[in-house]
């Protein structure tokens, strides 16, 4: 378990990729056709990702970051966007927590994890998909 | 008009007693507005509307007052069937299950807040076991939060003018109300 009173490790570059897996309940219809990432993504108050560094230096694929949940999707943020979100990003790699791991911390205001949401670049699939409309 | 009830059929929806108030205050308003009207309006009738999410059947009550139901009412149904199907640790990082009082109060927000014909949104869970519903038109954004500590906050932001705002959910979700309008 990481260190709860270090909040924020400044030797993470704020250019550090830090992936996010996306549940299928967190992928919803935006307005322009496309699906779109809810803010509910990104409210936890530590929210567990996973750095991209991290995982090339251990040799493992993006798609890693999606074993076990097949339904799930992966996107991205930066270190450097969580602080601009007065958010911590720290290593949280001790097992029994994947190598790759971390944590962004901090208290999410609606106006926060939206800011993550509109950031948020897709990975897997490497663009929102399509809205399909369901028979309600 | 009457109004309407919906509830999911579960016991904690009479725990809620501030749910359970704002319910017998609408009551008793629209009995005052109805005194002295027509008097050949019939009485609503208890419906069960039925929804299956994840190979399980949810059940919600409707009191039908014979007018076409709401637009919204089956996709919101699906929605909160899609929450009350979701078992402890459903993201993965060991998240409870969506509170039932929780979702009971959303449920009967809809009600208060969407008009006949207005699109329904999507309903999300959140990792601290509240919940989340939201539109997304029109290069606009609304989200209303539904906390199990009772709180309920909303969001809502205009891509074009970059307008933002956030906050506490007012009495009657009057605020709500005005920046839902923005967006129909």
């Amino acid at each position: 378990m990481p260190d709860r009173e270090i909040t924020n490790d400044p030797a993470i570059a704020d250019h550090e990729v830090l992936l996010r897996r996306l549940l299928a309940d967190w992928v919803v219809p935006g307005d322009r056709g496309r699906m779109r990432i809810t803010s509910a993504a990104f409210k936890n108050f530590e929210l567990s990702i996973l750095f991209l560094s991290l995982m090339e230096q251990q040799g493992r694929p993006k798609d890693d970051a999606l074993k076990g949940h097949p339904d799930s999707s992966l996107c991205s943020v930066t270190a450097g966007l969580a602080r601009q979100l007065e958010q911590g990003v720290i290593y949280d790699t001790e097992p029994p927590r994947d190598p790759a791991h971390g944590l962004v911390i901090g208290k999410k205001r609606q106006s926060i994890a939206n800011g993550f949401a509109r950031h948020a670049k897709w990975e897997i699939p490497s663009e929102p998909p399509l809205v399909t409309v369901e028979a309600s | 008009m009457a109004t309407p009830e919906l509830t999911r059929l579960e016991r904690s929806f009479v725990a809620t007693p501030d749910f359970s108030r704002l319910l017998a205050e609408l009551t008793e308003r629209e009995r005052h507005l109805d005194a002295g009207t027509s008097s050949c309006r019939p009485e609503p009738v208890a419906t069960i509307i039925r929804r299956t999410s994840r190979g399980r059947q949810v059940a919600f009550r409707y009191l039908d007052d014979g007018e076409p139901k709401p637009t919204w009412l089956g996709p919101v149904l699906q929605g909160f069937a899609n929450l009350v199907t979701l078992n402890d640790n459903w993201d993965g990082e060991g998240a409870r299950r969506i509170d039932a009082a929780t979702i009971n109060r959303a449920l009967a927000a809809m009600e208060e807040v969407l008009p006949h014909d207005a699109s329904a949104p999507s309903i999300v869970p959140l990792q601290n076991s509240g919940l989340q519903v939201e539109w997304h038109r029109n290069g606009k954004d609304i989200e209303i939060e539904f906390n199990p500590t009772g709180s309920v906050t909303f969001y809502y932001f205009d891509a074009e003018s970059g307008e933002e705002h956030e906050g506490r959910v007012g009495p009657w979700f009057a605020t709500v109300k005005e920046y839902l309008n923005r967006i129909w």
